[in-house]
């Protein structure tokens, strides 16, 4: 009884041990990863890198990301206004939403930092499919061209 | 104008902390007058200085004389007792009335003692009987007060006063089961709601009683094992941002996330959650395929 519960103890230890390591190796890796790949990404955009939409393609009309690709090169070349053209749900919700993806990239790298988890409220996440869905809805009717990118 | 003690910049009245050196004003800052020590203030203050000038009387001490001391301590007490009556007057020891329980009967008695006192200088058995009449005029209740007051039942008294005693084992019974968490304490609060290191009790018995709450500790739900539940809010954020981007993923991923929130089962919630995760993870890897290609 004594030594299967030594065991079971040693057992416990060696896992949390391994799982202390492994969330250390996860960590490092995001860590260095995720900013590497924005790096990259924003890299390929300012080359003149393009991204291709499925259901433009499928269907010719818009979809809700439509022209965000050529609002981030805009930004990344500094110019607000017409960044905002292309399409504005990327500033509405992209940019917001991509801070927040930034807080818990920290959050997850660096604990120590005692950053506290978001705590979004309850309607945030009708609210958010309502106006992207209403987004997507308004660019595609034929009068409204300046939702359009 | 006050001074900083570890720096010596002029500081503000009511300052904290000095704004030079960061040094916590524990003290007061340096006064600008300068600091006297006791004696100083003493020679310095006019009033304190006269009155410590002028000369004390000497008190005339009268030589008492001490009995002898022998081996025998309780002859020398005598000794001391008898010298001491010697000198003094005797005094007439006054009768203190008996201290009862009874209060009130002993400051009636005391009463009627004194009037019987006061009257007219009576022969003694003539006071006597006034005295024994004072007493016996005494209402009626007096035999019960005596009574109750000589059994020390001072429960009984307070429930005759206040009401019957409590009856408190309910309440014991009420409180041992509220601090008991080997039983569940559906009788006053409800099933037991599982916390975060209670770890002690059977798995099958937490999880038994227990609402679909998946706060639990590590995330763990009832009939899901070991996984982990994905974290709603990351998802989330991830599918708004991935709208942006590839927007049918990005929204069957976030209207699966808001179906997961809106649902209280717990395996529901973790397959809607699962399957959003799915969804997005495609998504992004979908959207940087055109990137990576041009990357290799």
């Amino acid at each position: 009884m004594k030594r299967s519960r030594i065991k079971s103890r040693r057992r416990r230890i060696f896992l949390s041990i391994s799982t202390l390591q492994a969330s250390i190796w996860l960590r490092a890796l995001v860590g260095i990863l995720a900013p590497a790949l924005v790096v990259l990404v924003c890299r390929w955009l300012l080359r003149g890198g393009g991204l291709l939409c499925l259901f433009h393609e499928l269907t010719g009309l818009y979809c809700p990301g439509c022209g965000s690709g050529r609002a981030a090169l805009t930004l990344l070349h500094g110019h607000l206004w017409e960044a905002l053209g292309h399409n504005p749900l990327l500033f509405l919700l992209g940019v917001p939403c991509g801070v927040l993806l930034a807080r818990e990239y920290l959050r997850f790298v660096f604990p120590g930092l005692g950053l506290r988890k978001p705590v979004l409220p309850a309607w945030a996440g009708d609210a958010a499919l309502g106006l992207i869905l209403a987004f997507w809805l308004l660019r595609n009717l034929p009068g409204v061209t300046f939702l359009g990118p | 104008m006050k001074y900083c003690p570890n720096c010596g910049v002029a500081v503000e009245d009511g300052q904290r902390y000095c704004g030079e050196c960061g040094a916590k004003l524990e003290f007061d800052p340096m006064p600008t007058e300068p600091v006297y020590t006791e004696n100083e203030r003493l020679k310095s203050d006019p009033v304190l200085n006269a009155a410590a000038q002028s000369p004390t009387p000497k008190s005339k001490k009268k030589k008492e004389k001490v009995p002898e001391l022998t081996l025998e301590p309780d002859i020398w007490e005598l000794g001391g007792a008898a010298a001491a009556a010697a000198k003094e007057p005797e005094k007439k020891e006054e009768k203190i009335p008996e201290l009862t329980l009874e209060p009130e009967v002993w400051g009636k008695k005391a009463k009627a003692a004194e009037a019987a006192k006061a009257a007219e200088p009576a022969a003694p058995a003539e006071a006597a009987a006034a005295a024994a009449a004072a007493v016996a005029a005494l209402p009626e209740k007096e035999p019960e007060i005596a009574q109750r007051a000589d059994t020390r039942d001072y429960e009984r008294a307070d429930a005759e006063y206040h009401g019957p005693a409590r009856d408190t084992r309910e309440d014991d019974r009420r409180a041992e089961a509220e601090h008991d968490y080997e039983r569940p304490d559906a009788e006053y609060h409800g099933p037991v709601r599982g916390t975060q290191g209670d770890y002690q009790r059977p798995k099958a018995e937490r999880y038994d009683t227990l609402p679909n709450d998946y706060t639990m500790s590590r995330g763990q739900t009832p009939d899901m094992g070991d996984k982990k539940m994905p974290d709603e809010t990351l998802m989330m954020i991830w599918s708004i941002v991935l709208t942006c981007l590839c927007s049918v993923c990005g929204i069957v991923g976030l209207v699966k996330t808001i179906k997961a929130r809106k649902t209280m089962d717990n395996v529901m919630k973790y397959k809607l959650l699962s399957s959003a995760k799915t969804w997005l993870i495609a998504g992004t890897i979908l959207h940087l395929l055109p990137f990576l290609a041009n990357l290799l």
